[in-house]
């Protein structure tokens, strides 16, 4: 499947775009490994998160494990869309036209 | 929002990149299995071909439920120890060590049954038993790796 070059500002802010590339190759990722993953209080990852799920980008979910609740987060369909798209807009930034590329046709820039 | 226009340039964006790079080998330090994880399910898979020697329906039957409560308390276990969950059924060279792994163990317990039920060479369901021990071990190690240097390897 090609992916169309996309900036995405919900995407784009460092801690929801660290976010995003720790989701996107995994099945899900519990909440308190990407608090401890990114250094932040559980406050600021839940802000960004919060972000990203009314985004329709992140899905949030909650699981009993004894008696503690334990909250994974994963990447929606629309969230890798946008995440994929957001990094091939920023590698279009980067190199224009990349090496392989170099000889044949140009990258798309539709970014943004 | 979603699709404004940001001012991004060149700068900003390869270091955006390069925190993508960080998160994703900061994620592959901490998929570390755990070293009786594999020999563990190895011992579960195998279990059940062994029971398949006795040729009582009961003893396989319960050989079975033992593998599948077995899976669940080692994927629980998995995500508890690492927080992150990877399913072996993913595109690219990971994703295909997991279907060899699949194929390789179906083979086995096909070659096994038809070397006991069908030619009545006893020992047949033990000797698979053993070998999908063997490939659980071998292969799951293997799925490890391709999954880390995957991981290290994507934007």
């Amino acid at each position: 499947m090609t992916v169309r070059a996309r900036f995405d500002e919900v995407v784009h802010a460092p801690n929801r775009l660290q976010i995003c590339a720790m989701l996107a190759p995994v099945d899900s990722v519990d909440f308190a490994t990407a608090r401890d993953a990114l250094g932040v209080a559980d406050s600021v990852l839940s802000k960004h998160v919060k972000v990203l799920q009314d985004a329709g980008y992140v899905a949030v979910r909650k699981a009993l494990v004894g008696s503690r609740t334990r909250t994974s987060l994963a990447l929606t369909k629309a969230g890798r869309r946008a995440y994929d798209g957001h990094v091939a807009a920023l590698r279009a930034l980067v190199d224009p036209v990349p090496d392989s590329r170099r000889s044949s046709s140009p990258v798309s820039r539709s970014a943004g | 929002m979603s699709s404004q226009r940001h001012d991004v340039g060149r700068d900003e964006a390869a270091t955006a990149l390069e925190a993508i790079g960080a998160s994703r080998a900061d994620l592959a330090d901490r998929l570390v299995t755990p070293a009786w994880y594999h020999p563990t399910l190895g011992l579960l898979a195998g279990g059940v071909l062994v029971s398949a020697e006795s040729h009582r329906w009961w003893v396989f039957t319960c050989a079975a439920l033992v593998y599948a409560v077995g899976c669940g308390v080692l994927v629980s276990s998995y995500r508890k120890l690492t927080g992150i969950w990877v399913s072996g059924l993913r595109k690219g060279p990971a994703g295909r060590i997991s279907m060899q792994l699949m194929i390789a163990l179906y083979a086995v317990a096909g070659l096994a049954a038809l070397l006991d039920l069908g030619l009545g060479l006893r020992g047949a369901f033990v000797v698979g038993g053993g070998a999908a021990f063997v490939l659980v071990v071998v292969l799951g190690r293997r799925f490890d790796e391709a999954l880390r240097a995957e991981l290290r390897a994507s934007r």
